[in-house]
């Protein structure tokens, strides 16, 4: 159930010859441009969610990783460990968010008929009641955090869970990610959460997704 | 969030309005025996409030058993409540992203042109004086 985390992190063969003993992190390459996602996620937006908000996570995570492969102290280690849990949660994210949202033209925002969509209608009624959950649940969050479609192995349903700050979802395979951090939107639709949360089914892989659910449930 | 943004709009002040200005007086005093220098103290304030992993607030605060002057931070929406607030600074995205994007240091250091210091000296002297958390 981690796999589909881990292995979202997992460098390329080239960049592993690269790397130093210690795991480098690096920033995956987004899919599609930047403005790809337009109208519903602007160009300003993706440029600077992926360039410096990303990329500050993984900067921070390879910092931090490094820093506690290199002291013997374990209060130091533990000192150490927010630091891993934020940015190695905010790397993992938005690996995963960028590869869950994909443009129009490119089938973003189609669910075809399949065992993805079976099971959303299966757990949540209608794909449509699934959204609306969704996206009350995402909007609900005191502060910063993230949205998900999670399958759960305990209950073999797909299931609505957030997590809080740059927290990766553990409790669930993760389906879908959406980012509901201020920078995920604010410049496009000010505070005007409800409206990112409507545009963005517009331009969600639910190919990537249900690639994922079949992952998960094998 | 309501206890938050009302010490917030009234410890900033329009630069006409001595915002920014940190006259001599008990204050400044407790500030720079506490932090060294006014600069050190700012200084020290930004890299804790930016340091917050998430949404949050910044504080200046006054420790009530010990009468000292702490930078504090509070998550989301908490409101502060193991010290009186002097001085908040809002560091969700929200407060800045607009005008700074994502460069919060830019906004951290700006601010404090518009700090309205003798609003902080008032709640510190009732602080010090009274006790009122």
């Amino acid at each position: 159930m981690l796999s589909i985390a881990r292995n979202s992190l997992r460098p390329t063969i080239t960049r592993m010859f690269v790397a130093r003993s210690a795991s480098l992190h690096t920033l995956p390459e987004l899919p599609y441009a930047y403005n790809a996602l337009e109208p519903y996620i602007s160009e300003q937006i993706m440029k600077l969610h992926h360039t410096k908000h990303h990329q500050a996570y993984v900067n921070g995570l390879n910092a931090a990783e490094e820093a506690y492969a290199k002291t013997p102290s374990t209060k130091e280690k533990i000192a150490l460990q927010s630091a891993l849990k934020f940015n190695g949660g905010g790397h993992i994210n938005h690996s995963l968010f960028w590869k869950n949202l994909s443009p129009v033209n490119e089938d973003g925002g189609k669910l075809s008929q399949g065992p993805l969509k079976d099971a959303l209608e299966r757990d949540f009624g209608s794909v449509d009641e699934f959204k609306k959950r969704f996206n009350a649940g995402t909007a609900a969050i005191q502060g910063s955090g993230w949205g998900w479609l999670g399958y759960s192995l305990a209950t073999q349903k797909l299931e609505i869970v957030t997590t809080p700050n740059q927290d990766p979802l553990i409790s669930h395979a993760p389906i879908i990610g959406v980012d509901i951090w201020e920078h995920a939107f604010y410049l496009q639709y000010y505070n005007v959460k409800a409206d990112y949360l409507n545009a963005i089914w517009n331009v969600i892989n639910f190919k990537e997704a249900e690639h994922r659910l079949l992952e998960a449930v094998d | 969030g309501h206890i938050n943004h009302s010490l917030f709009w009234k410890n900033l002040a329009p630069a006409n309005a001595n915002g920014g200005v940190l006259r001599e007086g008990p204050l400044k005093e407790a500030i720079v025996s506490t932090f060294g220098s006014v600069d050190d103290f700012k200084t020290a304030f930004n890299t804790t409030t930016a340091g917050i992993q998430g949404s949050g607030w910044g504080w200046l605060g006054l420790n009530p058993s010990s009468k000292r002057l702490e930078i504090v931070t509070t998550a989301n929406q908490d409101p502060l409540l193991t010290h009186v607030p002097i001085i908040g600074v809002d560091i969700w995205e929200h407060a800045f992203y607009l005008q700074y994007l994502n460069v919060k240091a830019e906004y951290l250091k700006a601010i404090w042109h518009v700090i309205n210091f003798e609003e902080a000296e008032r709640r510190y002297l009732e602080a010090i004086n009274g006790s009122k958390l």
